[in-house]
């Protein structure tokens, strides 16, 4: 997601990327902003099918991170697991 | 066949056998390559088994070190970050989200699962108001689905980005949304063509904010 983060960002549309169990992703395609889920496991970016309590603390997680984060390229590292609790 | 048939089989065993699950999880590398599994493949397989079930500091590979390059990224560290500050208040922005599940509505066509050189760079339009009844999901990671009946939040959460509209924590739900199939690597056409296609549409729909959802 990080290649269509900066292209988005560069049309003028401000991105949060997720980033699940790996930093090397941001660390090379180095998207505007970067939330990362290093427990996260592949195929499970917002938690279990039906966690809404999980997906509502991510987005609202990101929707802050577009308030608060002022620099290009910062990365916020959010140690949730998917099983909980958090 | 899909690429990852052999892992959703492997995990499927695993958790239906615990001494079996042992045995992977204590599999070397190479031995899982010998059971044909690319790198990728024994990321996918082993975050799946560990991290779904409580687990201790103890039980965690280091992930970057083994897999971090499992895959081609490509790399931008040389490179200027784009940046566009976010200057409106949230609470009158319009957001929309962007996965990479390989959601699509059951009317139109699947990704291309099969060209494991290439992937698929293509995107599907996910109106705002599409039910769960009317997505389907084509991923080539085939453990990549649905919830209970149809659910797919944990994938593209329109569900809850409506209520964060009702609730007046956002301004208003983009009218589209948009997914991929988070397997891409022949990258081109997706940072010429269709990324940018995806972008123009945002433009179009007066969108201040996208969240992005990997798979």
């Amino acid at each position: 997601v990080g290649l269509i983060a900066r292209t988005i960002e560069q049309a003028g549309i401000s991105t949060v990327c997720f980033n699940l169990l790996l930093a090397t992703p941001s660390n090379y395609v180095r998207p505007p902003r970067t939330i990362w889920l290093p427990f996260f496991p592949f195929s499970l970016p917002l938690g279990l099918p039906g966690n809404e309590p999980m997906q509502r603390r991510l987005v609202l997680d990101a929707l802050d991170m577009l308030m608060t984060c002022h620099t290009a390229g910062t990365v916020l590292r959010l140690p949730y697991t998917v099983w909980g609790p958090n | 066949m899909d690429m990852s048939e052999g892992v959703v089989a492997l995990l499927r065993r695993a958790r239906n056998d615990q001494d079996f699950r042992t045995i992977l999880l204590r599999a070397a590398p190479d031995e899982l390559s010998n059971l044909g599994l690319k790198p990728g493949q024994q990321a996918v397989l082993l975050s799946n088994l560990l991290l779904t079930s409580p687990f201790g500091p103890e039980d965690l590979p280091n992930w970057d070190a083994r897999y971090g390059h499992a895959f081609s990224w490509v790399d931008y560290r040389s490179q200027a970050i784009p940046w566009t500050p976010f200057k409106i208040p949230i609470q009158h922005a319009k957001v929309a989200f962007i996965t990479t599940a390989g959601l699509y509505r059951c009317e139109d066509s699947p990704f291309d699962t099969q060209d494991e050189e290439r992937g698929d760079p293509s995107y599907r339009i996910i109106p705002t108001e599409t039910s769960r009844e009317a997505l389907c999901v084509k991923h080539h990671l085939g453990l990549v689905g649905p919830g209970i009946e149809g659910d797919t939040n944990h994938l593209l959460p329109l569900r809850l980005g409506q209520q964060l509209q009702q609730e007046g924590n956002i301004g208003a739900l983009a009218a589209e949304h948009y997914s991929f199939m988070g397997y891409i690597p022949h990258t081109q056409p997706l940072i010429e063509r269709t990324a940018p296609g995806v972008a123009l549409r945002l433009c179009a729909d007066q969108v201040d904010a996208t969240i992005l959802i990997p798979v």
